[in-house]
């Protein structure tokens, strides 16, 4: 008989060992059961470590699992979770480092655009859980845009995206009920995305470059004057002020008090 | 460079708004009747995602072949299957042949 | 606490209750799928509170690990706690984490004072944290320890007696876990005393074959056995109703099926089982 950590380390070995592997001769001996041989008891709890976390990958990244087909995707979930397991006893953050783990995945290099897919799908699930904050009514949003040392918070929920992919619009087609009917032609090429959930509904705005960096300074804490700039440098003709303004109707930032 | 409106809207409301469209044309009054409560209640407290920490069993378990565990990990077996197919890119993206990453080294 | 059956809340069924508010006893959540900050899943649960009593069953604390339990994970769910003020709070009887990493199943323990120590420490250390008195329920197994040197109804006694908390009896698991251990479920039932038990899981399982042996897997994916409803009527008839659960995670039907099921449960409780009326073959003691 070992002591309550040993068993556990022991058997922690195993649930997260690769599929197949031999169980440790020293765990058969501890646990029994009868008529069922011990590794087929053991093995159902091992396959209900990884259903629950394949399971929770799929719920996460539902576009991706459409993209690619159950089985690629059961797979490439394997894969990940051998390299990444859970660490916090909610799932409900398990998989965040999926995208980048798709990034370097060979299997997937054939969809090029799969990465993207799957980090808007972690920055929706985020935003979607994003603390509430009350978003800054617009007349507000026009006095702090008039005053160039001001500072302007993106609301709790924004997070910005950028794709070389028309990365929501593929995204936008695998949420939908509806079924792809032929193949689908995607016209167009950079994204620059707006992921924000200003009351209930998490919304995935497409916006232009410029207002793109101009947010991007915001949220990296520059002031108005200095984001204004950064936005203009981009597109010189754009009149970026009204620009935010109408994102400020849209509930895109929040009062700095709300913190 | 896009204008105001097309800075505003969003891809939810407008598949909301498609779904309502088709509703409308092709099935019953009580069907769309439950449609708007859907958006009147996803408008006061939003979609509703799954929870995922629950607590049961995983599926198949113990069946030959239907348990999660009873996977190849041969990977050349599995190749992009869903609907990327459909999907073509200006920078490529339908192909699904495997790469040569994917034949099995041996 | 009415004594009408609940049933597990789903996602799926937010409007439905929100628009229909059907009559139920309570509703009972994996407080793990509300610890995220804030957004939809709070916003429909706090609309739910106001017509429900709700009961906070959680599946991460690991209270049977041999480690110390995670600080922000308590931390977590006294928030919840103190946000919602829910009537049951209860964890299981089973570990899920070891040395941070998080395994997201109810594992087995084995049966000996080294684990009640730790299981009983955790109870206490979590009640300490919630400022509440928790349940902790009976898992469902797949296996045994051959070391273990107590029965699982006299481990769960003893760790109430020396924690003061009480029983969620999960009568599925039971049926579950002695189907799968050879052993006999009123056997088991008539060594929980009635007092301890608190509220009560009803669910459904699926059989599995395994080299021409049959096993019982606990996927809460199907309707409520006929050997479960009968251990429900014969422990109703001898502890009294109490607070009991329809669970259904996999699969998950129609809310009219889980209303159904929870119907079923109140009807059961309602009448006497004829067995209990002939005899005392299941009496549970005192």
């Amino acid at each position: 008989m070992r002591s309550l950590p040993d068993l556990q380390r022991s058997f922690t070995e195993f649930l997260l060992s690769p599929p197949g592997t031999r169980v440790d001769p020293v765990l058969s001996v501890e646990v029994r059961g009868q008529r069922v041989p011990v590794e087929k008891r053991l093995a159902i709890y091992k396959n209900n470590v990884y259903a629950q976390l394949i399971g929770a990958l799929r719920d996460s990244y539902p576009a991706v699992h459409r993209l690619v087909g159950h089985d690629f995707f059961r797979f490439a979930a394997m894969e990940y979770i051998r390299a990444h397991p859970s660490r916090s006893p909610t799932l409900l953050e398990y998989g965040a480092s999926f995208p980048e783990f798709l990034g370097g995945f060979e299997a997937a290099s054939s969809v090029p655009y799969l990465p993207d897919v799957a980090r808007l799908e972690q920055l929706y699930l985020e935003s979607y859980h994003a603390p509430e904050a009350a978003p800054l009514p617009k007349a507000e949003c026009a006095v702090l845009l008039s005053d160039g040392s001001a500072q302007l918070r993106l609301h709790t929920s924004a997070r910005l995206m950028t794709s070389s992919f028309p990365v929501s619009r593929i995204w936008e087609v695998n949420v939908r009920p509806a079924v792809i009917d032929g193949r689908i032609q995607i016209p167009g090429g950079a994204e620059y995305l707006l992921i924000v959930r200003p009351h209930t509904t998490v919304e995935v705005r497409r916006i232009s470059s410029s207002t793109h960096a101009a947010l991007a300074a915001l949220e990296r804490g520059c002031s108005v004057a200095e984001a204004l700039a950064a936005g203009t440098d981009i597109d010189p003709g754009i009149d970026l002020p009204m620009h935010l303004l109408s994102l400020a109707d849209g509930d895109t930032f929040c009062s700095c008090e709300n913190q | 460079m896009r204008n105001n409106s097309s800075l505003r809207s969003s891809l939810i409301a407008s598949g909301v708004a498609a779904a309502l469209g088709m509703v409308a044309a092709t099935t019953a009054s009580t069907a769309a009747a439950q449609d708007q409560n859907k958006e009147k209640m996803e408008k006061c407290y939003g979609v509703a995602l799954g929870g995922k920490n629950d607590c049961a069993a995983g599926p198949g378990t113990t069946c030959a072949g239907s348990s999660t565990i009873d996977y190849q990990s041969n990977a050349w077996k599995y190749v992009p299957a869903g609907t990327c197919s459909d999907i073509d890119t200006p920078h490529g993206g339908g192909s699904l042949k495997p790469s040569d990453s994917q034949v099995p080294k041996s | 606490m009415s004594a009408a059956a609940g049933i597990g809340l789903k996602p799926a069924h937010y409007r439905a209750l929100l628009t229909d508010r059907p009559p139920l006893g309570f509703l009972e959540i994996h407080t793990e799928n509300y610890m995220g900050a804030g957004g939809s899943p709070h916003r429909y649960l706090a609309a739910l509170a106001e017509s429900y009593p709700l009961s906070f069953h959680g599946v991460g604390m690991s209270l049977g690990g041999a480690g110390p339990l995670n600080r922000s994970h308590l931390a977590r769910w006294r928030e919840l706690v103190d946000r919602y003020d829910p009537t049951l709070v209860s964890e299981h009887v089973a570990w899920s984490s070891h040395d941070g990493y998080a395994l997201h199943d109810l594992l087995p323990i084995p049966y000996t004072e080294e684990s009640l120590r730790a299981l009983c420490e955790h109870i206490e250390q979590m009640q300490d944290v919630l400022g509440r008195r928790i349940l902790i329920e009976n898992p469902s197994r797949y296996l045994e320890f051959s070391y273990s040197d107590t029965a699982e109804p006299e481990f769960l006694v003893e760790a109430t007696a020396r924690t003061g908390c009480g029983l969620l009896l999960d009568l599925n698991n039971v049926f579950v876990s002695t189907c799968n251990q050879g052993e006999d479920a009123t056997r088991y039932l008539a060594r929980i005393p009635s007092h301890l038990v608190e509220e009560i899981h009803l669910a459904g399982h699926s059989i599995n074959t395994v080299d021409g042996e049959e096993i019982r897997i606990d996927d809460h994916g199907s309707p409520v056995c006929d050997p479960v409803w009968q251990l429900y009527r014969d422990t109703v008839s001898r502890i009294g109703r109490r607070p009991t659960l329809i669970e259904w995670d996999t699969d998950v039907p129609e809310i009219e099926v889980l209303l159904g099921e929870a119907e079923r449960a109140n009807e059961a409780a309602a009448v006497p089982s004829r067995d209990s009326i002939q005899g005392n073959r299941y009496a549970l003691a005192p």
